[in-house]
């Protein structure tokens, strides 16, 4: 028996395992605190920065589930995302040398594999969704 | 000059030769020009505005001042100053991607929106990290100046989405 996999849909389990992820994980940074974070800069950083990308891109998610769920296009939604997720991965990477990494935290290890597969899965997305948008696909 | 001798080429240049010359300088010199001309003018006005105060930052961050008022002038922090000089990178390439896709002739609402998104990022963790970096004795007019700067920037963005959109209906590319 041959099963189909619909792989829109796996990139999307992809992407709401990856943002759960970063939930528990920024949640689990903030009530444990300096202790668990190893620089300065992590500590100064936690503050506001990973709050404030944690509440936006859950914001986002939150307008694609709607979107989803009312059957609206959601290319232009997928677009935004994935533009701010690889602009904080590329800031992340270049600019703060990935102060954020926890490896002590299983949380920490599981956000930092899922990431780069994220990345590759919301563009997939897009590129789909878009293709649906001008009739490439179904 | 005989009748029989095969024809020369003419100094001067027919009337249509010249227009047809006109018209390829036109096309060489003015895609720019021909793409803003399927846009309404209140479209071309914020598009110069926007442009005008990005080239602005631009020259703040090349002569070395803006750095020192930023979250790197008050931490001295590394990360503050590659922070802000990635930041600086993607602005230069979003300007610079809106005017090829204007070029181009695609369609800009969705670009237009992907920059507001991004745009509405900077300035709130930049916001963020500036009034953390300042501590106790914050700069107020510099922060009055910043969100001052994003704010306008942003709106210019709903603006031009907007006018985008009225462009799309005049030319008859909306639905």
């Amino acid at each position: 028996m041959k099963i189909k996999i619909d792989v829109y849909m796996l990139c999307e389990l992809i992407v709401f395992s990856f943002a759960l992820a970063v939930i528990v994980h920024t949640v689990t940074v903030a009530r444990l605190g300096g202790s668990l974070l190893t620089s300065d800069d992590a500590v100064a950083l936690t503050q506001e920065l990973i709050l404030y990308r944690a509440a936006l891109t859950g914001f986002l998610l939150l307008l694609y589930v709607s979107y989803r769920v009312l059957k609206k296009n959601t290319t232009l939604v997928l677009k935004v995302i994935a533009l701010i997720s690889w602009v904080a991965f590329i800031e992340d990477l270049i600019a703060m040398d990935d102060v954020f990494f926890t490896p002590e935290l299983i949380t920490g290890q599981i956000t930092q594999i899922l990431r780069p597969v994220y990345l590759m899965a919301i563009l997939f997305m897009v590129f789909r969704s878009s293709d649906r948008e001008v009739g490439y696909a179904e | 000059m005989r009748s029989d001798e095969p024809s020369k080429p003419s100094d001067s240049l027919s009337p249509s030769e010249i227009a047809a010359l006109s018209e390829s300088n036109l096309r060489r010199g003015g895609r720019l020009s021909a793409a803003l001309n399927t846009k309404t003018a209140a479209f071309r006005l914020y598009l110069t505005v926007f442009t005008s105060l990005v080239l602005c930052y631009i020259v703040a961050h090349a002569s070395g001042l803006l750095p020192s008022y930023l979250a790197f002038g008050w931490t001295g922090r590394f990360f503050d100053f590659q922070m802000h000089r990635v930041r600086f990178l993607m602005s230069a390439t979003m300007l610079t991607c809106g005017y090829v896709w204007l070029i181009l002739g695609r369609e800009l609402v969705h670009l237009l929106v992907c920059f507001f998104a991004l745009s509405f990022y900077f300035a709130v963790t930049g916001l963020a990290r500036l009034e953390g970096a300042m501590g106790d004795a914050p700069n107020f007019i510099f922060l009055s100046f910043f969100v001052s700067f994003h704010s306008t920037c942003l709106l210019l963005l709903l603006l031009l989405v907007r006018e985008e959109v009225r462009s799309d209906v005049f030319t008859g590319r909306a639905e």
